[in-house]
């Protein structure tokens, strides 16, 4: 070896490394930058995915919103107007064969009556326009949502709000997910826990907002991010986790069988 | 001599292909046929004389000084930014006139011109460099491998660097001996097959436009 090296004159040398040398830093250079656009168009392209995927969750949600409000629409027709004009209905049918004095008292009543009806047919004219669903606050929108499952009468529902002025940080794309996230919690009490009470707590603190939803009801095991596969799926969790997961909140489910559930989300306020 | 014959057939590959694409090249890769036509006709001639066993070295103080010219304007097409567009152009009479003062001055016709090489290595070193800055800059993501300009900055790149000692010091290797001076120019014979190889990828990653579908009428 050293003898070949000897032999190899050292202008020739000096050329074969020098060559090499500046080869090899072409070649880092090429490299380099080869990678670091590589590596931008990764990132380029993780962002367009998780824009379109929070673009579409936004969509979901307003559907379901939509969905959501029809069904209490129809339910509140069928309950209250419904059952209101059936009442007027029947007092203007008694009319004719009542006294005069009854006669004042069944006009009286059905005015009464319309006027219940004029106030919810407004309720829900209002309800149904998207725009103005979006423009109520997160507490004003929990509130309805309490009050309408407290109607139904199958559980007794609590609401509280705290320090509400903190809401107007948030969008209202993320307000309209933590609203359907908060409505699935809701749904899930009404169809899985055999619940006779649910609490509801809205907490805005200045670094962060705190909303927790929990129930008397049965309760179940495994809780916590293991949860099985069966929960997960047939109760929403996956769901309500991954669109906590966009709007880069965290949620938390604590339960146990026979100690009721408590669904705790948490975003930080940026 | 096998070196000469797979050097020119590289070469007359990478031109059919330029020919072939023609229609769908960039700006830019449309500008770099025009050098490897001139390197053709010009190498190609020197081949001759080669073969005819005359000196040709004074026949590269002409074809240096062309190449880069070329090669600029193929920089000055791919590059984007207006003041190094600028600075390319300038480059080119600035480099001609000190090609001129070289042969004058420096190293005349019947020497290797290395001087004249060496600023030529440079210069096209720092086009590559710079078009690398703005792919680095640039706010526009692109997938480089897919990148004909990429690959014609990365051949000049390797060539320039590869030959620069190559080129530096071939004046004194031709003194020492012409066997010393041969086996160093295999080096160049490696860098130029290596930059038309890039430039035939450079051609063949151009696709080909979709022939616009005849317009159809719909009636009611």
């Amino acid at each position: 070896m050293m003898t070949f090296l000897q032999a190899v004159p050292d202008e020739l040398f000096m050329v074969a490394v020098g060559t090499a040398l500046f080869l090899l830093l072409g070649v880092f250079i090429a490299l380099m930058t080869l990678t670091y656009q590589k590596k931008r168009l990764e990132h380029q392209e993780e962002v367009s995915a998780l824009v379109e995927a929070y673009q579409k969750e936004i969509l979901q949600a307003q559907l379901e919103m939509q969905e959501d409000t029809f069904r209490s629409i129809s339910q509140e027709i069928h309950d209250n107007v419904g059952q209101v004009l059936s009442l007027v209905r029947l007092n203007v049918s008694m009319m004719a064969h009542s006294r005069a004095m009854d006669l004042e008292q069944k006009v009286s009543n059905s005015k009464e009556l319309l006027d219940q009806a004029i106030q919810d047919l407004r309720g829900l004219s209002r309800r149904l326009n998207s725009k103005y669903v979006l423009g109520q606050s997160l507490t004003a929108l929990l509130g309805q949502q309490m009050k309408l499952l407290l109607r139904t009468g199958a559980v007794e529902a609590s609401f509280e709000a705290t320090g509400e002025e903190g809401e107007n940080t948030f969008t209202s794309e993320k307000k309209l997910i933590i609203f359907r996230i908060a409505q699935e919690a809701l749904s899930n009490v009404i169809r899985h826990a055999a619940a006779s009470r649910v609490t509801t707590r809205l907490e805005f603190r200045p670094d962060r907002m705190i909303l927790s939803i929990s129930d008397d009801g049965k309760g179940f095991a495994a809780p916590g991010p293991s949860l099985n596969r069966k929960i997960s799926h047939g109760t929403g969790i996956h769901n309500m986790r991954y669109r906590a997961g966009l709007v880069g909140a965290s949620l938390q489910i604590v339960s146990e069988p026979g100690a009721g559930t408590q669904v705790r989300l948490e975003l930080p306020i940026t | 001599m096998w070196d000469v014959y797979v050097y020119f057939s590289l070469l007359f590959l990478s031109l059919a292909c330029w020919l072939s694409r023609f229609r769908d090249l960039s700006p830019a890769l449309k500008a770099l046929g025009v050098p490897l036509l001139a390197t053709l006709v010009m190498e190609g001639y020197a081949a001759y004389l080669m073969f005819q066993m005359t000196n040709t070295v004074w026949l590269y103080h002409f074809i240096t000084p062309v190449q880069y010219t070329l090669y600029a304007f193929v920089f000055y097409h791919g590059l984007a930014g207006a003041g190094i567009k600028k600075t390319v152009l300038v480059s080119v009479p600035l480099y001609l006139l000190a090609s001129l003062f070289i042969i004058l001055q420096l190293q005349s016709s019947s020497e290797y011109n290395s001087y004249a090489r060496l600023m030529k290595d440079a210069l096209i070193v720092c086009c590559a460099l710079v078009y690398y800055w703005e792919v680095f800059t640039k706010l526009q993501v692109i997938r480089l491998a897919r990148e004909p300009m990429f690959w014609v900055s990365t051949g000049l790149l390797f060539y320039s660097l590869g030959n620069f000692f190559a080129d530096g010091l071939m004046n004194q290797l031709l003194e020492q001996s012409y066997r010393l001076a041969h086996a160093v120019f295999y080096i160049n014979v490696f860098l130029g097959l290596l930059l038309h190889a890039t430039f035939l990828v450079a051609f063949w990653l151009t696709r080909e436009q979709p022939a616009v579908p005849p317009c159809k009428t719909v009636l009611p």
